[in-house]
């Protein structure tokens, strides 16, 4: 069987990806959980997802709507609308657990340390301040983190010539309102990057933009980590932007990572079969087809998930066990799979020797 | 043109010719000073065929949503013409124009906010045939008939939209548009607003219902992927004009336009491998289609433009049977 040597052999690659593990994660979170407490019962938006960032690396988040992906990007930064609320978990942000700091701890480190850019900038811009006056508040709010020897002003100016704002000396007295889609993207990007973040999280940033729009601003966020180093938690459901800027994917569902691996990994063998059928159902340029593959039924309501596993109702491969319990994710390396079908795939691959169910990749 | 009217089953059912539609800035905007109009769609011309899916893609601004309002004749165009079966759209009143409303219909792009949240799905579905004096049990029957072909269940009849998810209110909308028998639907963004996993079921959904029911449409999109995999041809507008306009194979394949490589090629694929292919460049943003700029529109942000595209604007021309362009270069 070539194709068993082969798998293993890439499965190699997969583990030498994060073999830098421990030393350079940025963020570490580990079995974390948020629930909103409805009067219908608890909800669990974000249930027991693992993850980790190093230095400089792009990771994906990717999921539907209620997949739980902006959830988990709002836990991280501590900002969980009520009434949510983390339960368990942790959250290692450069040797803290963010989880147990208090309010004003985590103001040092949100707009400074983890920059944040939104799908619509209009809401994170204040319409009543001109550009020039939001940007240069981050450096008034944070002082230690202007840049030495420049005045406020040279600094705001430097960090938006930096996101090519044209004409920037003008621009910086304009209020939000005077900028295009795009432009006040790029505004957003000089404020979540204006502090030299070593984190930004950027919750569907070009969703509402155009495509030729939406390839200038993914290259300038590519741009900056690039330069500075900068970790980028990217939330997104448009698979082609994750192929684009991400070094790995962790795939949501129904509140869960059901796949976590290395973009290649995602891509060209994906063991989930519900990250095999949203690669299969998307309309691609150069594959015209007289039906797409779908997927069929519509994803769970959160506050009545089926027994077993949330995908199995809609899942081609769902076996017995599915719809009895929930699988635990199955380790490949550092990367895992919730599922029993890919499980006993894996086992049968010879990728595998230990049963499933045994918990995270460490 | 009479003789149209008994051979309704010409090839051409939706023919627009040197379409232009031009708004005047107003409210706070006007105050003050008399602005140039914005000229949201200025000169399109092209021939929708008979059981078609023609496609419009462009970006924001590009004039494509107006195009969908002239078509339907929600509003007058400022010069040119329409012609739904050899008719002007906009010379038609009385029974006529009435025919013609039954004729057309729209699936809109947004479910949540298309449908009302305080009617039934059996009103919202029904609705166009009450417009019509369809009533009772015949009026009972056909919804029942399309929520079935839609895929929904015939209880869905009782229920309001928000108990239903997304994909299935898109469905809800595609009933209704489809309950009336019309010839041709304009179907504006009918996927972007769905989750992902929903997408190619609602896609392959029209499809059926394109075969099944003889329809025509018209795709109006900024997904050129998903446009590409609907529709047999594919118009591709900027700054209110349209700038190529071929077969969807054609139009991927041999794209004439420096605008439409560009946008193909900002397209991110799903395929990591591809991250490093280099994309055509393209600079700036897309200019006031108050001030469009003279010559050909797309010459300041075009990377391959030449003296003579800032003063002459190109002719619109078929290069190859079906394959159109407006481009000095091509």
């Amino acid at each position: 069987m070539t194709d068993g040597v082969a798998m293993a052999e890439r499965s190699e690659q997969s583990a030498a990806w994060r073999s830098g593990a421990g030393g350079d994660e940025l963020l570490i979170v580990r079995n974390l959980r948020t629930h909103f407490f409805t009067r219908d019962g608890a909800v669990p938006a974000v249930d027991d997802i693992s993850f980790s960032i190093a230095r400089g690396e792009v990771l994906g988040i990717v999921g539907e709507s209620g997949s739980g992906k902006s959830v988990t990007a709002r836990s991280i930064m501590r900002l969980v609308p009520l009434p949510g609320r983390i339960v368990s978990g942790e959250v290692w942000f450069k040797g803290q657990n963010l989880v147990d700091l208090t309010e004003s701890e985590m103001q040092h480190i949100r707009g400074a340390q983890i920059g944040m850019v939104l799908q619509e900038p209009m809401t994170s811009l204040n319409p009543v301040l001109t550009i020039g006056d939001q940007v240069g508040e981050l450096y008034r709010h944070h002082p230690d983190r202007a840049p030495r020897g420049r005045s406020i002003r040279q600094a705001v100016l430097d960090i938006l010539a930096r996101v090519r704002i044209p004409d920037a000396a003008r621009r910086v007295a304009e209020y939000p309102l005077h900028f295009s889609g795009g432009m006040r993207q790029r505004v957003s990007i000089a404020m979540a990057t204006a502090c030299r973040p070593d984190l930004v999280i950027a919750d569907e940033p070009t969703t509402a933009l155009d495509v030729t729009i939406q390839a200038q601003v993914l290259e300038l966020l590519l741009e900056l980590r690039d330069e500075f180093g900068v970790s980028v938690l990217f939330i997104t459901h448009d698979l082609g932007v994750v192929a684009k800027i991400c070094d790995s994917v962790a795939v949501m569902y129904a509140g869960r990572i059901v796949e976590y691996a290395d973009v290649e990994s995602i891509f060209e063998r994906p063991r989930h079969p519900y990250t095999r059928a949203l690669l299969r159902s998307l309309p691609q340029l150069g594959k015209r087809l007289p039906r797409l593959p779908s997927i069929e039924g519509q994803p769970p309501d959160l506050g009545a998930l089926p027994r077993g596993c949330a995908f199995a109702p809609r899942c081609p491969s769902a076996i017995d066990r599915c719809r009895e319990a929930e699988p635990e994710p199955t380790a490949i390396g550092a990367a895992y799979v919730r599922c029993f079908v890919a499980a006993d795939e894996l086992l049968q691959a010879g990728l595998r020797t230990t049963p499933r169910g045994d918990g995270h990749a460490s | 043109m009479p003789a149209e009217r008994t051979a309704p089953a010409a090839a051409e059912i939706l023919v627009l010719r040197g379409l232009r539609k031009y708004f005047q800035a107003s409210g706070l905007a006007a105050i003050g000073r008399r602005r140039p109009p914005i000229r949201a769609v200025d000169g399109v011309d092209f021939t929708v065929r008979r059981g078609e899916n023609f496609g419009l893609v462009g970006e924001s601004g590009s004039g494509k949503t107006t195009i969908a309002k002239l078509i339907l004749r929600l509003e007058p165009p400022t010069d040119g013409e329409i012609l739904f079966e050899g008719e002007d759209v906009n010379a038609l009143s009385g029974r006529a124009l009435k025919d013609f409303r039954k004729a057309t219909h729209v699936v809109f792009q947004d479910p949540n906010s298309s449908l009302s949240p305080r009617m039934r799905v059996a009103d919202i579905v029904g609705e166009p045939l009450a417009v019509q004096g369809v009533r009772g049990a015949r009026r009972r029957e056909r919804v029942a008939e399309v929520l079935a072909l839609v895929g929904l269940n015939p209880s869905a009849a009782r229920r309001y939209p928000h108990e239903f998810s997304g994909g299935q209110r898109q469905r809800v909308a595609v009933a209704r548009a489809i309950v009336a028998e019309p010839k041709l639907i304009v179907l504006d963004e009918p996927v972007s607003a769905l989750d992902v996993s929903i997408r190619a079921q609602i896609l392959n959904l029209l499809r059926d219902l394109q075969d099944r029911l003889n329809l025509t449409y018209v795709t109006i999109a900024h997904d050129l992927a998903v446009v590409y995999q609907a529709c047999d041809t594919i118009g591709v507008m900027y700054l209110g004009k349209l700038v190529e306009l071929a077969p969807s194979e054609a139009l991927y394949r041999e794209p004439r336009h420096p605008y439409t490589r560009i946008l193909l090629s900002a397209i991110p694929k799903p395929d990591p491998r591809l991250r490093h292919t280099e994309r055509l460049p393209l600079t700036g943003e897309i200019p006031s289609p108050a001030a469009p700029p003279p010559g050909c529109r797309f010459h300041p942000r075009c990377p391959i433009a030449v003296e003579r595209c800032a003063v002459d604007e190109p002719v619109w021309r078929e290069l190859e049977p079906g394959h159109w362009v407006a481009c000095h270069l091509a």
